[in-house]
């Protein structure tokens, strides 16, 4: 099975770098990209794969460092009239309609609560940093690591 | 009196607010586009060495990553007082022109089409790529995906990585290309002249043989009457990597000024608004004539429509018959109907198409000669390019040894910002009428930024990754009375 990881995230925004230094610990490990932003660029990361796996900062209103899961099927009720860019379900929903048979079967995304993504500072913050260990294992289990 | 908020709802994303205020009888009195400053960027640039600054600032935004990249660099050129090589320049110009291509096609078919194509009164959940692709097919959409990667490509060759560009060096490049890669850029820039072609049809079809789209475009509710900026070649076309010059036309499309390099500050000044973070540029001898349109304002728009005003064509063959027949359609320039803004950025896709082959059909371009040497820090630098959404200007001053002391950013969402204001108050007062409001006027409101594809220096994708809008209506005494959003998680 061909597996990717996909990290999404702004190094100079502190906790809005997480996914980028969670996906640190793969170097070498799986294919991996990482993203600045979610546009179309993902689509292009995502065909081929048969499995996929996506870290990023989320703000949900849960406590920082919250460990939340989502699969690909959350759509919610989204859509776009936004002024720049598109949400990360409404892409992969176009990635599917489009590509169906290239996309990957599985997607996994797993979101990190943030607390400050306005600071310019290459650290996260001390409850956004406690959680990447477990992330890390939790993405090591779902992609087979060890 | 009433007031209406378009309001953002997460952090990221909250770099915007709208709000319109209703008067008594329910009519708009007046409307404001709010933002918060430019992410601060200008002050952690400070104390950076100028060679580190193109691949810092290609983080501030996933989108515009290359042009940011672009303009900074153009920069650490000035500020080492080196020209780059003729081949550095070529190669610059084709990444440059690959950004373009890629940038305008998400724009285009993500945010702008879908209005037309869906129906500027559809539903949300209609009203987006989803529902275009239904529209005119999966296969148009996947061609327009894939054909769109080869930019991506080329932007990933030549910039080393596909989102954060490393190749800029001061005075240079940082590696030539071979003559196989000249060969792939020649065959991928076919392909993306196509997307350019199917872009334009595409608008045709879709826009341009609907009667009622027609007059929505010609409508004074997206109407703005102001001046433009853009860069020209030393023929006065548009260009984008880098123009010779940048000229100011006003409201009847006389010309009014030109400047190059940091004369820049001659000719622009920006006004301290009390409830944005924003300031809003002007023309500075024109003085502020305060947030509205009309022969006499000083305020000023960028872009494609800009250029398209600014400029006397295009360099290449395609791009300028479409503009020419843009100029037949409106009659004349400038044009000041802001839904255009939509069938320049289409030319420009092609333009930059076209542009990406004419400068790999020049075999020199596999020269190995890519870098200057550095002798000297000037210590002070400009870079102007013509980005997708306008007018981008970086200036820096360095000390001795080529660390910064000063950045100034200028971004064209900045530029646009009092354009935009009266294009939102336009579109309200003309669509909100006895306080009557629903999810198809905010749209039709909404229609009155998209064509400017406002930026907020949009690092915005941690989840959900978009810029959601939120309205609220008050009552009279300040009542939440209906709140309407575009966006959901549930």
């Amino acid at each position: 099975m061909k597996a990717i990881l996909i990290a999404i995230g702004n190094p100079n925004f502190k906790d809005d770098g997480v996914g980028l230094k969670i996906a640190e610990f793969f170097d070498g490990n799986i294919d991996k990209v990482t993203l600045l932003n979610i546009g179309f660029n993902l689509i292009d990361s995502l065909l081929r794969y048969d499995k996929a796996l996506i870290v990023d900062g989320v703000k949900t209103g849960n406590k920082p460092g919250s460990i939340i899961e989502f699969d690909a099927n959350f759509w919610g009720n989204v859509y776009a009239s936004g002024t720049h860019n598109l949400s990360i379900f409404e892409i992969i929903r176009i990635g599917y309609s489009l590509f169906p048979e290239e996309m990957p079967k599985e997607i996994k995304i797993i979101g990190v609560e943030v607390e400050d993504v306005e600071t310019l500072s290459r650290q996260c913050s001390p409850s956004v940093e406690s959680a990447i260990p477990e992330v890390v294992r939790r993405i090591k289990e779902y992609l087979g690591i060890n | 009196m009433k007031k209406i908020e378009i309001n953002p709802m997460t952090r990221l994303e909250g770099h915007g607010k709208i709000t319109i205020f209703l008067d008594e009888n329910g009519n708009v009195d007046n409307a404001f586009l709010q933002t918060v400053e430019f992410m601060g960027y200008e002050k952690f640039l400070v104390g950076m060495p100028i060679e580190e600054v193109p691949r810092t600032v290609s983080t501030i935004c996933g989108v515009c990553r290359g042009v940011h990249f672009t303009a900074s660099m153009k920069a650490s050129d000035g500020v080492f007082g080196v020209e780059p090589t003729p081949t550095a320049k070529k190669l610059r110009d084709i990444y440059f022109n690959s950004h373009m291509v890629e940038d305008h096609t998400a724009i285009l078919y993500a945010l702008g089409f879908p209005d037309f194509v869906c129906g500027p009164t559809a539903p949300p959940a209609e009203r987006n790529l989803i529902g275009l692709i239904l529209k005119v097919g999966a296969d148009v959409g996947k061609l327009v995906l894939k054909k769109r990667a080869g930019a991506v490509k080329i932007f990933e060759m030549l910039g080393g990585r596909p989102i954060h560009p490393v190749a800029a060096v001061p005075g240079g490049w940082s590696k030539a290309i071979t003559e196989e890669q000249r060969k792939e850029i020649l065959a991928i820039a076919d392909d993306l002249i196509e997307l350019g072609k199917l872009t334009l049809d595409v608008f045709d079809k879709v826009v341009l043989q609907n009667k009622e789209y027609v007059d929505l475009v010609m409508s004074d509710a997206y109407k703005v009457v102001v001046n433009y900026l853009g860069g020209v070649d030393e023929n006065g076309k548009i260009t984008y990597y880098d123009p010779k010059e940048q000229v100011f036309v006003d409201t009847k499309g006389n010309e009014i000024a030109r400047f190059k390099g940091k004369e820049y500050l001659e000719h622009i000044a920006e006004r301290t608004l009390p409830w944005s973070y924003l300031k809003a540029p002007y023309i500075k001898k024109f003085g502020w004539k305060g947030l509205v349109d009309g022969e006499g304002t000083s305020l000023y728009s960028v872009g494609p429509l800009a250029r398209f005003n600014v400029g006397n064509g295009f360099p290449t063959p395609l791009a300028q018959e479409a503009y020419e027949k843009m100029l037949n359609t409106f009659g004349g320039k400038p044009v000041h109907n802001i839904l255009a803004y939509h069938w320049a950025r289409a030319i420009e896709l092609l333009s930059a198409a076209e542009n990406i082959k004419a400068l790999a059909s020049d075999e020199s371009i596999t020269d190995k000669n890519v870098r200057q040497e550095l002798t000297t820090v000037v210590g002070e630098g400009v870079g102007i390019v013509e980005v997708p959404r306008g007018t981008l200007i970086h200036h820096y001053k360095t000390d001795d040894k080529a660390i910064v002391q000063e950045a100034n950013l200028i971004v064209a969402t900045t530029h646009n910002k009092g354009a935009i204001n009266v294009a939102i108050r336009k579109a309200a007062q003309y669509f909100i009428k006895g306080g009557k409001v629903d999810e198809g006027i905010l749209n039709m409101v909404e229609m009155a930024y998209r064509p400017y594809d406002l930026c907020f220096a949009c690092a915005t994708h941690t989840l959900p990754g978009r810029m959601p809008i939120e309205l609220n209506i008050y009552s009279h005494d300040g009542e939440l009375i209906k709140s309407l959003r575009n966006y959901e998680i549930s």
